[in-house]
């Protein structure tokens, strides 16, 4: 009797250290909602490294499109300028006298602005102004807006010329409205 | 002895049994893990607070590369105008020096009208009449680098005045290796009936990631204001 009873202890002795050690989880950590503000931290963390770099890039993309549109402007400006030059050298069409020949540009007939239709009334130190759409067989065309100034050098007794050459990234009818329209000026002076 | 063993038996039960009930918490719930739902509400969460930010990131890394070779590109149209003006200009001054066989426009090899232009290429390094050679039928060859300039690599290039291109691809030689972009040159007269006014019209090309291709062309006029 002795026996079994010493025999049932120490199985029953067992029995419990088996049933603590199954109480006792081995990695049973408190759950304090520390994870979720560690996501919120990281999350927003990469929101604003995101958006910021997208802020810089589209910053990136707009500065190289201006410098696009820029060689447009600038081209136009610099083409006017050499048709002006052009016209003025060879045909001398910008003298007091109206010229014979009809000046073109890129295909296109030079009307002038200033003085209008050429009127008698022009005198030497007058500016003549034209305004054309360079480069519109593909597209609307880039506007130019020439102005060539005569004045007469009395110490050296010959005629100065200034040509001023504005060049638009727009049309001409464009200008005033579009949003973007960029503006690159030649000066020639002879 | 017997005696003994039996009391010190019991006693271990005993305390055995005090220590498990000082073990056993209410409110205590066995944490088995995630459930897959849990860990699917989980994941699916991170993705919506990473994913935005992440292609936002990867995006802006696109347009910058795209913004970066734009501008190259308009650096190396701006380039190729400047070059063939420069050979017009060159002639301009012999005939201002008196070179009375000079042509304003020799040494730029144009079409007289748009269609029968030839495509030829140009190059900075020299800029004199011989560097603008026509390309073959199937393209100019693309730009090369050798890390600080863009030209092609030596002895590539045709040799004499206006040479035509053999190769397509100059390859890898001496440090100069390919770049993305090519840059075509094409000049002609406006009017055939108009031999002073002449377009040049430069188209640089280049590979945007893997399958698109961009283009970017600026033209300019030039002018026969000096006669000759």
């Amino acid at each position: 009797m002795k026996k079994h009873l010493i025999t049932y202890s120490l199985q029953l002795a067992g029995k419990c250290k088996r049933f603590l050690r199954s109480l006792r989880p081995a990695s049973y950590k408190p759950q304090a909602g520390f994870t979720l503000l560690l996501a919120a931290l990281v999350a927003s963390i990469a929101l604003t490294l995101g958006s910021s770099i997208y802020t810089i890039v589209s910053k990136e993309l707009i500065l190289s499109s201006i410098g696009q549109d820029s060689q447009f402007a600038f081209y136009t400006a610099d083409t006017a300028a050499e048709c002006a030059l052009y016209w003025d050298t060879r045909f001398n069409w910008f003298s007091t006298t109206p010229p014979t020949q009809t000046a073109t540009c890129d295909g296109q007939t030079i009307t002038l602005l200033n003085p209008p239709g050429r009127a008698n009334t022009y005198t030497p130190t007058s500016t003549m102004e034209f305004q054309i759409d360079l480069f519109s067989d593909s597209g609307a065309g880039y506007c130019a807006d020439v102005s060539v100034e005569k004045g007469i050098d009395h110490t050296a007794n010959a005629t100065d010329t200034l040509v001023i050459a504005n060049g638009y990234s727009v049309s001409c009818t464009a200008i005033d409205t579009a949003p973007d329209a960029l503006q690159r000026t030649v000066e020639l002076q002879y | 002895m017997r005696k003994q063993l039996i009391a010190y038996s019991l006693q271990l039960i005993e305390k055995y049994k005090t220590h498990a009930r000082s073990l056993q918490v209410t409110s205590y719930r066995l944490q088995t893990g995630f459930t897959l739902i849990e860990t699917m509400v989980a994941i699916s969460l991170l993705m919506l607070a990473l994913i935005p930010p992440m292609s936002l990131a990867a995006q802006a890394l696109t347009t910058a590369y795209y913004a970066r070779n734009q501008v190259t590109a308009y650096y190396l149209a701006q380039e190729g105008i400047e070059i063939v003006r420069a050979v017009r200009d060159a002639n301009i001054i012999a005939i201002a020096e008196g070179n009375s066989s000079a042509n304003i426009f020799d040494g730029i090899p144009y079409g007289t009208t748009a269609a029968t232009a030839p495509a030829f290429t140009v190059d900075a390094l020299q800029v004199t009449s011989s560097a603008l050679d026509t390309c073959t039928s199937s393209g100019c060859p693309p730009l090369q680098t050798n890390g600080s300039v863009y030209g092609y690599a030596p002895g590539c290039e045709p040799s004499g005045t206006n040479g035509t291109w053999t190769t397509s691809d100059c390859g890898t030689a001496s440090g100069w290796t390919d770049t993305t972009f090519t840059r075509t040159v094409k000049a002609y007269l406006l009017s055939s009936s108009d031999p002073d006014e002449m377009r040049v019209t430069v188209s640089v090309t280049w590979k945007q990631g893997s399958f698109q291709t961009q283009t970017f062309t600026i033209n300019e006029d030039l002018y026969r204001w000096v006669s000759g």
